[in-house]
């Protein structure tokens, strides 16, 4: 059997379909750069009832290159958006600060963080959440990066890269005393 | 109210005084009121304008909350209608002596015109031709301390005094008065020309409550009426949509991902009382926010929305809009959906659907995508 122009159809197929998959497949990779960044949280141990709570985010660049991140839904903005999840003695704590709608980020939003380095935040949580019973508090947090990026200005809406952000847990002993 | 009494007196005394002879410690600065238009409709702003001269050869430096300029600055003027006295109802504000940051100077002949807006501050809600004047009583109102008695004064053009009290050193400072017709603000008057605008808000005024703070301007409170009755609409409709058989539909998935009938319950709880709070819930719309967000809210503290910069500049439907916003701001509400942040603007709400749906369902931006339905999804 001459199976000679069989294998011209198939040869003329699969180089029709390498013509037209080779540029589909280059433009379908985008090249994700790898942002190495990670978060700690710290304070003190114990805290008495009344005082303020002070708790201290930071934000650290492993990577090799600066980035610019979004400070929303972080400790960076302060209370305009809830990042923190705090489960007490008596449950769920409310978040008693605020929850903003915005326009599209602009450049002041940004937190810029140079290769190898972190940037830290101190906030007063005691200001948005009770922490009116002593006993031990579990805080997590639950927020995230919008936006992450290379670049210095601030990505368009369709351009934002948001990176999920994983802290270690921590407790804050809550111990009565003189408010 | 002594304020106002002190005021009172000072007029009088002024009239008995007005020929009274120059001292050499002598400032003179002339206010002149004139309104921005004879007569205000309900559904507009009043606004006046004052004109603040400095007639003599010295420069004054003038406490500048003593100038209207825009924002609320206090009870800075005196409006009677029919002779009655007409009770100021702005923020009474409390403030510390003021610094050198807080002086304006005039030089001797210049002047310097504000534009004030009346109503949120004074009770306007009867219609009549209203008397305004310019009025102040305060220690504070010019920059340099001043010794000695000055006596009482009347500047060139008889439209401001000056008077010194020798125990507070009170100085009280007027302008002429001027008159104006308008529309009362609350009564049907007002809701009707409301309804002129906007036909659909009148199921809205009939059966909503709707409150406001932070000065809303009459214009405002057009806008927040009508953003009001957009809301309510979105939420009717959300609900209708979600009340009928759950599906993995084009709308659901776009904006919440994945579905389940659990799911798509969980999202419909949500809008009912969404829909309940528009409906029937007293809200209070506050419009002191000058920042350049939409508005905001906090989630334990139902049902107040603030509103900003942004919100004034949408538009009433669609995307990113101002109905869109109060669905926004409602879902935050603990006692209605208590949702999060998690992601702005429709790409990113869309991509949440996809990426974590479970947050998607808590997302704020994704019930107002929901709710606005722009472009039209089924």
């Amino acid at each position: 059997m001459n199976t000679l122009p069989f294998r011209k159809l198939i040869i003329a197929i699969a180089m029709a379909a390498c013509f037209f998959l080779m540029p589909m497949a280059s433009v379908a990779e985008p090249v994700q750069p790898e942002f190495k960044l990670d978060c700690a949280m710290r304070a003190p141990h114990h805290v008495r009832v009344g005082n303020p709570v002070p708790l201290t985010f930071d934000l650290h660049n492993r990577g090799d290159k600066a980035v610019a991140v979004l400070m929303r839904n972080t400790p960076f903005e302060g209370f305009l958006s809830q990042y923190l999840t705090i489960v007490g003695p008596r449950g769920r704590l409310d978040y008693g600060g605020a929850m903003v709608k915005r326009g599209p980020a602009g450049a002041g939003e940004y937190l810029r963080i140079r290769a190898h380095t972190k940037r830290t935040r101190t906030i007063n949580i005691g200001a948005v959440y009770a922490f009116d019973t002593p006993g031990k508090y579990r805080i997590q947090f639950t927020g995230n990066l919008q936006d992450v990026t290379l670049q210095k200005g601030p990505s368009l809406p369709d351009e934002l890269r948001p990176q999920t952000l994983t802290c270690a847990e921590i407790v804050i002993d809550i111990v009565p005393g003189k408010v | 109210m002594l304020i106002r009494m002190l005021l009172a007196s000072a007029l009088v005394s002024a009239s008995l005084v007005s020929f009274a002879a120059p001292v050499s410690r002598f400032n003179y600065l002339s206010v002149s009121i004139a309104p921005a238009d004879p007569a205000t409709r309900a559904d507009r702003d009043v606004a006046v304008d004052v004109v603040f001269t400095n007639t003599g050869d010295t420069p004054i430096s003038v406490v500048k909350w003593f100038m209207p300029d825009g924002e609320p600055e206090g009870d800075l003027f005196l409006l009677s209608r029919n002779g009655e006295a007409v009770p100021y109802v702005g923020p009474v504000i409390k403030r510390a002596a003021p610094t050198a940051h807080d002086m304006i100077t005039l030089q001797p002949g210049e002047s310097l015109t504000r534009t004030a807006e009346l109503s949120g501050l004074y009770d306007l809600s009867q219609s009549g031709v209203y008397t305004i004047q310019y009025g102040v009583a305060s220690a504070h109102v010019f920059g340099q301390p001043r010794s000695g008695r000055l006596g009482n004064r009347v500047s060139p053009d008889l439209t401001t005094q000056f008077d010194a009290d020798d125990s507070a050193r009170l100085t009280t400072v007027f302008s002429n008065e001027t008159s104006k017709f308008i529309e009362g603000r609350k009564d049907s008057s007002s809701i009707a020309s409301v309804l002129q605008k906007t036909p659909s808000a009148l199921e809205t005024i009939l059966t909503q409550s709707i409150a406001y703070s932070g000065r809303c301007s009459a214009s405002q409170q057009s806008a927040i009426v009508s953003a009001a009755s957009a809301a309510q609409t979105m939420a009717n409709g959300a609900v209708n949509y979600l009340n009928g058989t759950p599906k993995a539909s084009a709308r659901y998935t776009t904006w919440f991902g994945t579905f389940s009938t659990a799911n798509w319950n969980e999202v419909k709880g949500h809008y009912v009382n969404i829909k309940t709070e528009l409906d029937s819930k007293p809200v209070v719309y506050d419009c002191s926010c000058k920042k350049s967000y939409y508005a905001y809210v906090y989630p334990t503290q139902p049902y107040k929305i603030y509103l900003c910069n942004a919100f004034w500049t949408a538009p009433l439907t669609g995307t990113d809009s101002k109905g869109g916003t109060i669905i926004h701001e409602s879902s935050h509400f603990n006692v209605n959906a208590g949702t999060q942040d998690y992601a702005y603007g429709q790409t990113a709400a869309k991509s949440l659907a996809i990426s974590n749906p479970s947050q998607a369902r808590f997302n704020a931006d994704s019930h107002e995508y929901f709710a606005e339905n722009t472009p039209a999804l089924q």
